[in-house]
C-alpha cells in the first residue's frame, strides 16, 4: 500500500513538474541560452571521467540535449528532480518507514531553481548521486563500525568523483543519519572528514585545480549559477537533513496524542489533495522564479540565430531595458538592416553613445570576455565579408566556449570561404561528433565532395565575394573594416549602412555627408530618414559656425519638410534653455525615436542597451 | 546442492570458454591467397609509407584509404615473426607486443607492409607492399609538448603533455587552468634530460620561470629593474650552471588576408641567470639598443651561443624586419664573453633566421627561415634549414621535411640521429610534431607524424602540438609539484642584476666581465 501511494505520489509530482517546464520554460530557450555541448567518442568521455564530478556533467550535458524537443526536455528535467527526490526518499526511509514521500518537497524548489533559464542540467544531477550513495550507504547492512566507516569513506571517494561539489551533501545526509538516526556519534565527524580529506588527496594526486573545480561546480548555489534563487537553494540543501533529524527526533511524540495523530476522512481523497496542493506548489515556485524578460531576450538571440529577423523586433519591442544588453542591440540592428528599416527605424530602439553594440567589435587587442560574444561578433563580420577579423573572434569563442557547434560550424564557413578545405574539413570531423548537429555536418561533406568551392552555398558565396583582397591596417577599426569591405565591394548594402550607422553613433556628420554619397551605387535618390537628418543637423552647425559651404548632394534628395522638421526640434529645445535634464524628459515623447534626439543626448529615448 | 550448482555452473562456463576459443582458432582469418594485384601501393593516412622509423616507436597504426569492406595488413621483415592485422573497418591497429618484436628483430632492416582489401562483391585486392627502414639509432623515448588551441587573445586552457613514443600514453606535465588560466610557454630541457627543465608561467597569478631541478619545482621572477618582461625562448647551458633566455616585448597584429595572426618583436635582448647565484646578466652584445637578439641555442661544448638578431623597426615596416643569424664565443672557465659574428645574414639569404639549434655532436645547425620577423609558425612560407657548421654549407632540407605549409620548433634527439618539429602541413592551421631521421652525413629522411592509437585521431583534433622537445625519460614531477610553485608566492625567487661593475655571482658563474661602463650593470636595458 505503501508503495502504491508512493508510486502515486511520484508520478503525479513527476507530470506535474513536466508540464511546467515544457509550458512555462520551454525547453527550447533552456537548450539555446545554456547551448550544452556533448560529444560522442571516449575522448570526451575520459576526460569528463578523469576529473571529479566530470560524470555529471556528462551525463547532464548528453540528457540536456532533449531540450531541443520541448516534452522530451522537460521529462528529462523532470525526471531529473524526480531522481533527486527518490535518492532523499530512500534516505527517509531509512529514517523512518514510510516517509520517503516526504522528500516529493524537494521537487519544489527544484522546479523554482529550473525555472531559471540559466540554470543547468549538472547540479540536479550531481546532487541526485550523492543523495544516492548516502541513501547506498545509509541502508547497507554491515555489521561493525570499521566496515561501516570503510564504506562511507569509499562512498565519499565515489561520490566526490561522481558528483564533484555535490559530495558535500553525501557527506552532510551521512552525518545527519549516523548522529539523528543511528545516534553514532563518530559517524559524524568522519563524514566531516572524509568531505575534507577526499579533495585534498585528490588535489595530491591531480594539483589544486581539480579541488577549485570540483568545489565550484554542482552545488547549486546561487552565486555559482546565475539568476538561481536563494531561498529555493537554501530549502533544497537544507531539505533532506531537516527531514532526517525531524524524522529520527520525531518532536511529535511530545503533543497530545489526539494531535499526534489526527485522523482523515480517507486515504485517496487526501492523497488527491496533497497531489494536487504540491502540483499548484511547484508551478507557482516555477512561475515566481521565471524571468520572463531574460527569457525574451534568450528568445531574441535564438531568433536571431534561426534568421526570423521580423519575429526579433517584435520581441525587442516588448523587452525591458534592463536586459537589453550589447548582444541583444547588435542583433536588433541586424534586424532592423534585415528588414531594410537601419536607416529609418534605428533609433527607435535603445542606443548610447560609446557602447558596441552596432557590431559588438572593439578592435583585435580587447576581446570580449563573453565567448558567445565573441561568436556574435564572428557571425556579423563574417556576414559583412571580413573573414578574417570573423575567423579571429571565432578562434576567441573556441577558446572561451570549447568546442561549441556552432563555433565549430563557424569555423568551417570560414575556412571554406578562405578556401582552406583541409582546415575546414578538420572542424567538420569536429562538427560530427556532435550528435545533434551530426546530419549538418554530414551534409556539409556531401557538398563539399561535390563543390570543394562550396560556392554553392550562399553565405559562402556571398562572403567571398564580399571579402578583402588586399591586407589592410594591421589593427584595424570598425570604420576602417567598413570602408576596406566598400573600397573591396561597393555594392556591399550591408557594409554601406553599417559605416553610416557607424557615423551615426559616433556623431561624426561630416563622415555621414560623404559617405551618403554611396548611396547613388544603389541606385537610389532619396535619403533616408536618420541620415537625413543628420545632414540637416550638420548643415545646421556648419550654419552656426558661419561656414557658407553648402553640403553636397549630387543625384540625391532630401524627403519634403526635411527643414521645417528641423526648425521644429530646435524651438522644442530651445524651449528648455540650458536644463539638458529637462529637455531629455520633454523632448522624449516627440522626438525620442529621432536621430536629433539621439545626437543631442547620446542617447535614444529607451535610454541606454 | 548449492555446491552441486556451483560445479554445473562452472562447468558449463569452461565450457563455453572453450568452445569460443577454437572457433576463435578455427575461424582466425588468414591473409587471402588468390587476390588481385593492385600495381601500386595502397593509400593510407597518416601516410607513413617510405619512411625511416625509430626501434623504439609505438605501433604506426594507419587507415587504409581504399574502398573496401574487411581490409588487412601483413607487416614482415627479413627476420622475426610478421603481425598480421584484419579489421572490418579501413582503422588498421597493429598489436604493440608483435610490433615490437618485430622492430627488435628487424634493426636496420626494412619492413613490408602488405595491404589487403576486399571489395563489395567479397574479390580480394592486394596493392603493392609500403616499405619502411627500421634505424639503427632509437628516439628518445619521451616528448614534451604544449597541447593549445590556436591562440589569439584570449587562453583559457594552455597545458603542457609529455608523450611516451614507446608506447601512447600521454600525461600531463602542468596545467595552466590550475593556476587561474594561466599561460605555460616555452619548455627548455637540460642536455634532453627530463629532470632539469624550466617553463615559464604568465597570468593572473603571476609572470615567472619555474625551474625543476632535484626533484623540486622553484619560481623564479627573473625581472629586474633593467628587464621587465618575463623571459621568453630559454636555453640552457650545457653545463647547467645558468642558462640564456631572451626577453621581447612582442605585439600581435593581424591581416586581412591569409594567416590573420601576426606578431612583431619590438625589443629584445638576451640574458643569463644562474640558479646558484639568483643572478640575471648578460653582455653589451646581446643587448643592443639599436638591434633585436633573441632564441638563444648553445653549442653542446658551451663555447658558442648562437642567436638571431636584427635591426630594430617599426610594425608599419614589419615585412622589412629579417633575422641574421650570429654567434658570439664564451669562455665558461674564465666567464668572458668574444665578439659576435654572423654565421649568416638575412641580407645574404633574403629570409629571416631564426630557431637556431645546434645538434648534439656540434657539427650541424638546424633553424627556420621564414620570409620576414622572428614569428614563423604564423608564416606559411617558414621552412627548416640545416647549416653544417664544419664545412659552412647551408640549404632548406629536402621537400619531404619541408612543405608548402609551416614548419618550425625543430628539437633534436639526444644521440642527434632524429629530430622532430611541428607542421602545420595537413591543414595549415593545426601543427602536429613530425619525426625524422638525420644520417651522420646529413641526409634526412621522409617525417612522418607522432603515431596515435586511433589512426583517425588527428582527424578532428582541434589543438596544435607546440615546442615539441624530445627527453630521455619521463618528467620526474607531477603537475601538482608545478601548480603548488606557482601559487606558492612567498617561495618566489627573487633574481638581481649583476655585472662585473657591480658583484660577481658566488662562483663567477656567468660572463659578467664584460661590463662596458663601471656604473651601468651589464643587463638588458633594451625591453625596459
Amino acid at each position: 500500500m505503501r508503495r502504491k501511494r508512493l508510486f502515486f505520489w511520484s508520478v503525479v509530482s513527476g507530470a506535474s513538474l513536466v508540464l511546467c517546464f515544457q509550458l512555462l520554460v520551454d525547453p527550447r530557450l533552456l537548450h539555446h541560452a545554456q547551448r550544452p555541448v556533448f560529444r560522442t567518442g571516449w575522448g570526451p568521455m575520459e576526460a569528463a571521467l578523469a576529473r571529479p564530478g566530470g560524470a555529471s556533467e556528462y551525463l547532464a550535458d548528453f540528457l540536456s540535449q532533449a531540450y531541443v524537443w520541448p516534452w522530451a526536455g522537460a521529462t528529462v528535467l523532470a525526471a531529473a528532480c524526480l531522481a533527486v527526490c527518490l535518492a532523499g526518499g530512500a534516505v527517509l526511509a531509512r529514517v523512518r518507514p514510510g516517509a520517503a514521500g516526504l522528500a516529493l518537497l524537494a521537487a519544489v524548489p527544484l522546479a523554482s531553481l529550473h525555472a531559471g533559464v540559466d540554470y543547468p542540467l549538472a547540479p540536479t544531477i550531481a546532487l541526485a548521486l550523492g543523495l544516492g550513495l548516502a541513501a547506498g550507504w545509509a541502508w547497507l547492512r554491515l555489521g561493525g563500525w570499521w566496515l561501516r566507516a570503510g564504506a562511507c569513506v569509499v562512498l565519499a571517494v565515489a561520490a566526490y568523483h561522481l558528483a564533484g561539489g555535490a559530495m558535500l551533501v553525501y557527506g552532510a545526509t551521512c552525518a545527519t543519519y549516523g548522529l539523528a538516526a543511528r545516534r553514532r556519534w563518530s559517524i559524524a565527524p568522519l563524514a566531516a572528514v572524509a568531505c575534507a580529506v577526499v579533495p585534498y588527496a585528490w588535489s595530491q594526486l591531480a594539483g589544486p585545480a581539480a579541488t577549485d573545480l570540483a568545489g565550484q561546480y554542482f552545488l547549486p548555489l546561487p552565486f555559482r549559477y546565475a539568476g538561481a534563487s536563494p531561498v529555493a537553494a537554501v530549502a533544497l540543501l537544507g531539505l533532506f537533513p531537516l527531514l532526517t533529524v525531524l524524522l529520527a527526533v520525531r518532536p511529535w511524540r511530545w503533543l497530545p496524542a489526539a494531535a499526534a495523530r489526527p485522523r482523515f476522512v480517507g486515504g485517496w481523497l487526501i492523497d488527491g489533495l496533497g497531489a494536487l496542493a504540491l502540483a499548484g506548489a511547484c508551478a507557482g515556485a516555477a512561475w515566481v522564479s521565471f524571468d520572463a524578460d531574460r527569457a525574451r531576450a534568450v528568445r531574441i538571440d535564438n531568433l536571431a540565430a534561426r534568421g526570423d529577423w521580423a519575429g526579433v523586433l517584435r520581441e525587442a519591442d516588448r523587452l525591458d531595458l534592463r536586459h537589453y544588453g550589447p548582444c541583444t542591440a547588435c542583433e536588433v540592428d541586424r534586424a532592423l538592416f534585415h528588414t531594410g528599416r537601419l536607416s529609418t527605424r534605428m533609433f527607435a530602439y535603445p542606443h548610447k553613445l560609446g557602447m558596441p553594440g552596432l557590431t559588438l567589435y572593439v578592435g583585435t587587442r580587447h576581446v570580449p570576455a563573453d565567448g558567445w560574444m565573441c561568436l556574435k561578433t564572428s557571425d556579423l563580420l563574417f556576414e559583412l565579408g571580413y573573414v578574417s577579423e570573423a575567423e579571429h573572434m571565432a578562434y576567441e569563442a573556441l577558446e572561451l566556449l570549447s568546442e561549441h557547434p556552432a563555433v565549430l560550424e563557424r569555423l568551417f564557413l570560414v575556412h571554406a570561404v578562405k578556401g582552406e578545405t583541409e582546415a575546414a574539413e578538420t572542424f567538420l570531423a569536429a562538427l560530427e561528433a556532435a550528435p545533434l548537429h551530426a546530419p549538418r555536418a554530414w551534409a556539409y561533406r556531401r557538398m563539399l565532395r561535390a563543390d570543394p568551392t562550396l560556392d554553392g552555398l550562399a553565405p559562402v558565396r556571398q562572403c567571398r565575394r564580399r571579402m578583402p583582397r588586399q591586407d589592410g591596417a594591421i589593427r584595424p577599426s570598425v570604420e576602417q573594416i567598413l570602408v576596406h569591405l566598400l573600397n573591396q565591394d561597393p555594392t556591399n548594402r550591408m557594409a554601406f549602412e553599417y559605416l553610416m550607422a557607424h557615423h551615426l553613433l559616433t556623431r561624426d556628420l561630416p563622415k555621414v555627408a560623404s559617405t551618403v554619397l554611396r548611396l547613388r551605387q544603389f541606385g537610389e535618390t532619396e535619403v533616408p530618414r536618420h541620415w537625413e537628418e543628420a545632414l540637416m543637423l550638420y548643415a545646421y552647425e556648419l550654419r552656426a559656425r558661419n561656414i557658407r559651404r553648402p553640403i553636397p548632394l549630387p543625384g540625391l534628395r532630401l524627403r519634403p519638410g526635411a527643414q521645417q522638421r528641423l526648425e521644429r526640434f530646435l524651438q522644442a529645445r530651445a524651449r528648455y534653455g540650458s536644463d539638458p535634464n529637462a529637455a531629455l524628459r520633454g523632448l522624449r515623447a516627440d522626438y525620442g525615436e529621432s536621430y536629433y534626439f539621439y545626437h543631442t543626448f547620446g542617447t535614444t529615448q529607451g535610454g541606454a542597451p | 546442492m548449492r555446491r552441486r550448482q556451483a560445479l554445473l555452473l562452472g562447468s558449463v562456463l569452461a565450457g563455453l570458454t572453450a568452445c569460443a576459443a577454437l572457433h576463435a582458432l578455427w575461424t582466425a582469418p588468414a591473409l587471402p591467397r588468390d587476390a588481385e594485384t593492385v600495381p601500386r601501393p595502397p593509400r593510407i593516412r597518416p601516410d607513413y609509407a617510405s619512411i625511416i622509423v625509430p626501434p623504439n616507436i609505438a605501433p604506426l597504426n594507419f587507415r587504409v584509404r581504399e574502398p573496401g569492406r574487411r581490409f588487412c595488413v601483413r607487416i614482415a621483415g627479413p627476420v622475426g615473426k610478421p603481425v598480421e592485422v584484419h579489421s572490418s573497418a579501413p582503422e588498421l591497429v597493429i598489436p604493440p607486443a608483435g610490433w615490437r618484436r618485430l622492430l627488435a628483430a628487424n634493426r636496420g632492416r626494412r619492413l613490408a607492409l602488405h595491404v589487403h582489401a576486399q571489395d563489395a562483391s567479397g574479390r580480394w585486392r592486394r596493392f603493392q607492399p609500403v616499405h619502411q627502414t627500421v634505424a639503427r639509432e632509437p628516439v628518445d623515448p619521451v616528448l614534451v609538448y604544449r597541447l593549445i588551441r590556436p591562440l589569439y587573445n584570449a587562453y583559457t586552457t594552455v597545458q603542457v603533455y609529455q608523450r611516451d613514443l614507446t608506447t601512447y600514453r600521454e600525461s600531463l606535465v602542468v596545467d595552466g587552468r590550475a593556476f587561474r588560466n594561466g599561460c605555460v610557454n616555452c619548455h627548455t630541457f637540460l642536455n634532453h634530460r627530463p629532470d632539469t627543465m624550466l617553463v615559464h608561467v604568465r597570468g593572473k597569478a603571476g609572470n615567472a620561470m619555474l625551474l625543476a631541478t632535484d626533484g623540486r619545482v622553484s619560481k623564479v621572477n627573473t625581472t629586474t629593474r633593467y628587464n621587465r618582461p618575463p623571459g621568453a625562448y630559454s636555453c640552457w647551458h650545457p653545463s647547467g650552471r645558468f642558462l640564456t633566455f631572451s626577453v621581447n616585448r612582442l605585439e600581435q597584429f593581424f591581416h586581412a588576408v591569409g594567416e590573420t595572426r601576426d606578431v612583431f618583436d619590438q625589443a629584445s635582448d638576451l640574458g643569463c641567470y644562474a640558479p646558484a647565484a639568483r643572478a640575471v646578466t648578460s653582455c653589451r652584445h646581446l643587448t643592443r639598443p639599436d638591434r633585436l637578439e633573441t632564441f638563444p641555442a648553445w653549442s653542446p661544448d658551451g663555447r658558442t651561443l648562437y642567436y638571431s638578431s636584427a635591426p630594430k623597426g617599426t610594425i608599419d615596416h614589419y615585412k622589412t624586419v629579417r633575422y641574421d643569424l650570429l654567434r658570439i664565443a664564451y669562455d665558461p672557465e674564465a666567464g668572458t664573453w668574444g665578439e659576435p659574428e654572423v654565421v649568416l645574414s638575412a641580407e645574404e639569404t633574403g629570409v629571416s633566421l631564426t630557431e637556431p639549434r645546434v645538434s648534439p655532436d656540434g657539427r650541424f645547425l638546424m633553424f627556420c627561415a621564414a620570409p620576414y620577423g622572428a614569428f614563423p609558425v604564423y608564416q606559411p612560407g617558414a621552412d627548416l634549414y640545416v647549416l653544417d657548421l664544419r664545412t659552412g654549407r647551408h640549404g632548406k632540407l629536402p621537400a619531404p621535411v619541408n612543405s608548402d605549409r609551416c614548419e618550425s620548433w625543430h628539437c633534436w634527439s639526444s644521440n642527434g640521429r632524429w629530430f622532430v618539429f611541428s607542421s602545420k602541413r595537413r591543414d595549415g592551421i593545426f601543427a602536429r610534431p613530425h619525426f625524422s631521421y638525420f644520417s651522420p652525413e646529413g641526409k634526412v629522411g621522409k617525417p612522418f607524424v607522432l603515431p596515435q592509437r586511433d589512426p583517425g585521431f588527428y582527424d578532428a583534433l582541434l589543438k596544435t602540438y607546440n615546442v615539441p622537445e624530445l627527453v630521455t625519460g619521463p618528467i620526474p614531477l607531477r603537475p601538482a609539484d608545478f601548480t603548488r610553485a606557482v601559487l606558492d608566492s612567498a617561495g618566489t625567487v627573487t633574481a638581481h642584476a649583476v655585472s662585473g661593475a657591480t658583484r660577481r655571482p658566488a662562483g663567477g658563474a656567468v660572463g659578467a666581465s664584460n661590463a662596458v661602463s663601471p656604473r651601468r650593470p651589464e643587463t638588458i636595458p633594451a625591453a625596459r
